[in-house]
């Protein structure tokens, strides 16, 4: 072991061989220090058999807690979009498909300048605290790396079983309007509100799902693994589809399921991920939203440079003119992501950089970097940088 | 049965193989989350949601080293852990906390890892993970790369830029031995 530590230390800084016996007592030392972690023996069986009874259910989910009013919900929610095509075949619009169109198939994304940003929120002058002057600068200290020249943008449409429900719809007269007159209709929004104050929401034009507790009823803090429990048991009892989502996590009484595309953690620009959220209190779960279908169209677009994504992560967040203070952050090695984008109505996931950045070493915040071209002119454009 | 015969058994379905594995890794990984975190339970508790969230994603599991993989959950759930306690704290894992007086419980340990905490608290968290992987746990890079999520060559130099700061770290660490014992 020795002689394989010292000859790859040697292989990076050959001057070390002149140090071999200082090195050698270090090593020696630092085994000598290691300390001898014991686990706890009957820790360990309880664990051993807990995970043998799991791997004897179909599922890992634990059982449902507080089922509250949810059982009529849970009917509701998915059954009420399937319920009319019962007998028909249609791809769930909840799990993530893509269809190819031609090369910057949805236009220019920089269009309609005044409304393009704003959803995502991050690095604009006008998110600069305004009693703080507290500023950051970022420097890169990462590995070298290459991004490919064009990269595919995702586009959300609207799901097709919109259209299957404004057909079935406007079979009927409703209110002695004859809506069968109506051209191609689809369905733009529902809700369904059951007799315990559930109330269920589908919007088709912005692909989302919620549920609230109407009115908000109160109910105390929870541990967080009873959170997880409950929003786990919750997801289980009415067969959400997770196969999009990525390990939930944790903040105070809501659980965030990332949303995980090819792979590949959604952003805001902001820096935080995005997902399907589910707020738990001790009363069970009372809202969960950001339930999103997940059809995309797909569409090729030019890329960055890497000098100018460094030139634009390496802005200052807030571009305070006098900060009274600034604080420095170190970039390192970034992983891809994709960043949601607005034009207008349109929902874009546009490729990302994500760079993790410290303060002395302390991981501080991500930094979202889009890398289609267009997008970075937008952005740019927007917030006023001057690009180089 | 090998690891990678019971990880091939647990995606065909038969997932009571797992306990195989969990045998053969329940150590180490309990070991390398007790080294981040210097508590018996919460250590127990992120090795419970290590091996529940490798059971729950086997299938996910594709190539390359099952053992990184696991490492690399591990890893990924201490720092799910800080990061949520980040609005209180702003650390990555417990050696940026300070001397571990208030931490560590066990007396016996407490002494162990203070005896390391001079050498480990001078490295940033990636150069302390990185050595901590190397020489305690004897892992070869391209696993230690897998892990952390950098190049084989980065983890390379890392090891070598925290090994260089120990080694001139010695002669004050002696120094400062050698005052105490004066007076």
């Amino acid at each position: 072991m020795f002689k394989n530590i010292l000859n790859e230390l040697y292989q990076i800084d050959s001057s070390l061989r002149r140090h071999e016996k200082e090195l050698i007592k270090l090593i020696q030392e630092l085994l000598d220090k290691k300390p001898e972690v014991v686990l706890d023996k009957s820790f360990r069986k309880e664990l051993r058999e807990e995970l043998l009874k799991r791997t004897e259910k179909p599922s890992l989910f634990l059982p449902f807690l507080k089922p509250v009013g949810f059982v009529a919900l849970g009917a509701l929610i998915f059954a009420a979009v399937i319920l009319p095509f019962i007998g028909k075949d249609f791809e769930s619009p909840f799990r993530f498909e893509a269809q190819k169109v031609e090369r910057e198939g949805f236009g220019n994304l920089a269009l309609k300048q005044e409304e393009v940003l704003g959803k995502g929120g991050g690095m604009t002058e006008a998110s600069a605290p305004r009693l703080e002057m507290v500023d950051y600068s970022y420097s890169y200290t990462g590995e070298d790396f290459k991004v490919p020249e064009q990269m595919e943008v995702l586009k959300k449409k609207q799901a097709e079983v919109s259209f299957e429900l404004g057909s079935f719809l406007s079979q009927k007269e409703i209110a002695g309007f004859d809506i069968s007159k109506l051209k191609d209709p689809c369905l733009e929004n529902f809700s369904l509100k059951d007799k315990d104050g559930y109330s269920v929401n589908v919007d088709f034009s912005s692909g989302l799902v919620s549920i609230f507790k109407l009115p908000v009823f109160q109910g105390g803090n929870v541990s967080e693994r009873e959170a997880l429990q409950t929003a786990e048991s919750f997801l289980k009892e009415y067969e959400v589809d997770l196969s999009n989502y990525s390990e939930p996590e944790i903040r105070e009484n809501i659980v965030l399921y990332p949303l995980e595309i090819q792979g590949k953690s959604v952003y805001e620009m902001s820096g935080t991920k995005t997902g399907l959220h589910i707020n738990v209190s001790s009363e069970g779960v009372i809202g969960l939203w950001n339930l999103s279908f997940l059809s995309y169209e797909s569409s090729v677009y030019m890329t960055a440079s890497k000098e100018r994504i460094l030139s634009f992560v390496q802005k200052r967040k807030f571009n305070i003119p006098s900060p009274t203070r600034v604080i420095e952050l170190e970039l390192q090695d970034p992983e891809y992501g994709y960043v949601r984008f607005f034009r207008e109505a349109d929902e874009f996931l546009v490729p990302a950089l994500i760079f993790p950045a410290y303060e002395n070493g302390k991981y501080v915040e991500s930094r979202v970097v889009p890398l289609i071209k267009e997008v970075l002119d937008k952005i740019e454009s927007d917030s006023g940088m001057m690009r180089e | 049965m090998n690891i990678e015969e019971a990880v091939k058994l647990c995606k065909k379905g038969k997932l009571e193989k797992f306990a195989f594995l969990y045998d053969s890794y329940v150590e180490k990984i309990y070991r390398f989350i007790y080294y981040k975190t210097h508590h018996k339970e919460t250590a127990e508790d992120l090795t419970s949601d290590t091996f529940l969230k490798a059971l729950e994603k086997i299938n996910s599991f594709k190539e390359g080293s099952f053992q990184a993989w696991l490492f690399k959950i591990a890893r990924n759930t201490v720092i799910d852990y800080y990061r949520k306690k980040k609005s209180v704290l702003n650390i990555d894992d417990v050696w940026d906390l300070g001397k571990t007086d208030n931490i560590v419980k066990d007396l016996e340990m407490k002494e162990k890892l203070e005896k390391v905490y001079d050498s480990f608290s001078k490295l940033n968290s990636i150069q302390r993970e990185i050595v901590l992987l190397r020489i305690w746990e004897d892992m070869p890079y391209k696993e230690i790369a897998e892990i952390v999520g950098k190049k084989e060559g980065a983890c390379k130099m890392i090891f070598t830029r925290a090994i260089s700061k120990l080694k001139n770290e010695i002669p004050l660490i002696l120094l400062l031995l050698l005052c105490s014992k004066i007076y």
